[in-house]
């Protein structure tokens, strides 16, 4: 005759979720109190089941899905607001003055005259940079712990960012990377490098490939204003410590687009990389923002 | 409210998001919402956490979309998020003061106290259930939470977490042991029970 052993929890747990073979099946069934057991952890995964969370209120649910949204989607951003610990005013004064920065970006974007937009950016800059710091101050109680040994971590951002004004983008060669139908492409395009994005283009619409069409043909460049101006936003909202490295613009679904290449250090591995940035170029409104 | 989203409706919106599309975002979030709240509810026990939490996963969704390689089914990968969302709430608030949750494997447990909350009433169970919760270490309760409440099978569980999945086995069989002890308040000690086969 065999002598089965009692089976274990971690046998019983098997049973109880189906994940069990037969012979363990069996075994339970035959041993009384086995048998018990099995009902007693039904009985408590029953009451798990059966104890339902409350829904969330819409206004708690649009809350939150309008702040994820309104995030900049890009690593290195502090722990959200502890939405327990934040300051009503304080948010409603960010807003304020976010409308104020968005308008007089909207107008120094307009202006043709380089000297003008310079002198707006400056002033823009540094409403901006105080956006930026209140809202970290906002997040001081919870960004110590923002991602701490989590996959989800920051992007290893420095906590103090970098004047604004130092971004340039003058200096840089403007590189046309394409036409492409969705952000998703240009992504996949820029993944290795604007060059490889430019060359590829370039192959593609040369004469003799046949594949040349009036919608590959490049548009007009964006202004250096404009390009200024939206590198300078996405260095304060990307906590970038230094200006972008390299610049390109394309359009995306016929949108033009202005795209940015930052060296920054990867939240995964602490590494160097590079954080590219594609945003319109009217508003500086994302398109894509990715790390390679 | 429960959103029922069809796999391939879902593989779309998932699609439309990762390119960029604010309104794919805004219904994949919101198609989802509930089941983010309810591990974090769970994980985290109190509706105050469990909102930060959720904020903090939903964020990291939208971070992360860009990224998400469609390997995995965007609700393993949202479960995983907001999993480690919680985890990261609950380091945060074991740096505030607050009561002792047990930290080691084998701990002695409480039964909870007889006194609390009626059996029957909804309100109630839901509050014994949550105390019963809190006093497992994380590491069970998190395992116990994605099988009991998300219905994730043990592979599932597995790529959550990213642990094998006979620590999987194990750690959901010792959470819902030491579940049934506090729940049940009169059952033997848990070490006088194999948990294990030897």
């Amino acid at each position: 005759m065999t002598d089965h052993p009692t089976p274990t929890d971690d046998e019983l747990s098997l049973v109880l979720d189906g994940e069990a073979g037969d012979e363990l099946v069996a075994r339970v069934e035959a041993d009384p109190a086995a048998r018990a057991r099995l009902e007693e952890l039904r009985r408590t995964t029953d009451a798990l089941r059966a104890s339902s969370v409350p829904p969330l209120d819409d206004a708690d649910v649009d809350d939150l899905v309008a702040t994820a949204l309104d995030t900049p989607i890009a690593p290195g951003r502090p722990a959200a607001p502890s939405r327990s610990r934040a300051v009503p005013w304080l948010v409603a004064a960010s807003v304020v003055v976010l409308m104020a920065v968005g308008l007089a970006l909207v107008w120094s974007g307009r202006s043709t005259d380089d000297e003008q937009a310079g002198s707006a950016r400056s002033s823009d800059a540094n409403a901006e940079a105080t956006v930026a710091e209140s809202a970290a101050g906002a997040d001081a109680s919870t960004a110590s712990g923002a991602g701490e040994g989590s996959p989800l971590g920051g992007h290893g951002a420095p906590t103090t960012v970098a004047s604004p004004q130092s971004s340039r983008t003058a200096d840089l060669p403007l590189i046309y990377l394409g036409a492409y139908a969705s952000g998703g492409q240009l992504r996949t395009a820029t993944a290795t490098s604007f060059a490889d994005a430019a060359a590829a283009t370039q192959a593609a619409t040369a004469p003799g490939t046949g594949s040349a069409t009036k919608a590959d043909a490049a548009p007009a460049a964006p202004k250096d204003a404009a390009l200024d101006r939206c590198a300078q936003q996405l260095q304060v909202t990307l906590k970038m410590a230094a200006p972008p490295i390299g610049v390109g613009y394309a359009t995306v679904d016929g949108r033009d687009v202005v795209a940015y290449e930052f060296a920054t250090t990867s939240a995964r591995d602490g590494k160097d990389t590079t954080l590219v940035a594609a945003v319109g170029v009217q508003a500086c409104d994302q398109v894509v923002i990715f790390e390679r | 409210m429960t959103h029922v989203t069809p796999l391939d409706d879902e593989r779309r919106l998932v699609d439309a998001a990762r390119a960029g599309d604010r309104r794919a975002i805004d219904r994949l979030l919101r198609s989802h919402q509930a089941q983010l709240h309810a591990v974090c509810r769970r994980i985290t026990g109190n509706d105050v956490d469990a909102l930060d939490a959720t904020q903090e996963a939903m964020i990291a969704i939208v971070r992360g979309l860009p990224r998400f390689d469609g390997r995995a089914r965007f609700s393993t990968w949202s479960y995983r998020i907001a999993t480690n969302a919680c985890l990261d709430e609950l380091r945060r608030r074991k740096r505030r003061p607050v009561v002792g949750l047990p930290e080691q494997d084998g701990v002695a447990i409480d039964p909870i106290d007889p006194t609390t909350p009626d059996p029957g009433d909804a309100i109630g169970a839901r509050d014994e259930i949550d105390a019963a919760l809190a006093r497992l270490a994380p590491d069970f309760r998190v395992a116990v939470v994605l099988r009991d409440i998300c219905q994730l099978d043990y592979a599932e569980i597995a790529e959550v977490l990213e642990i094998p999945a006979g620590t999987v086995r194990s750690r959901i069989a010792r959470g819902r042991a030491q579940l049934a002890e506090i729940l049940g308040g009169n059952q033997p000690p848990a070490d006088e029970r194999p948990t294990s086969t030897p």
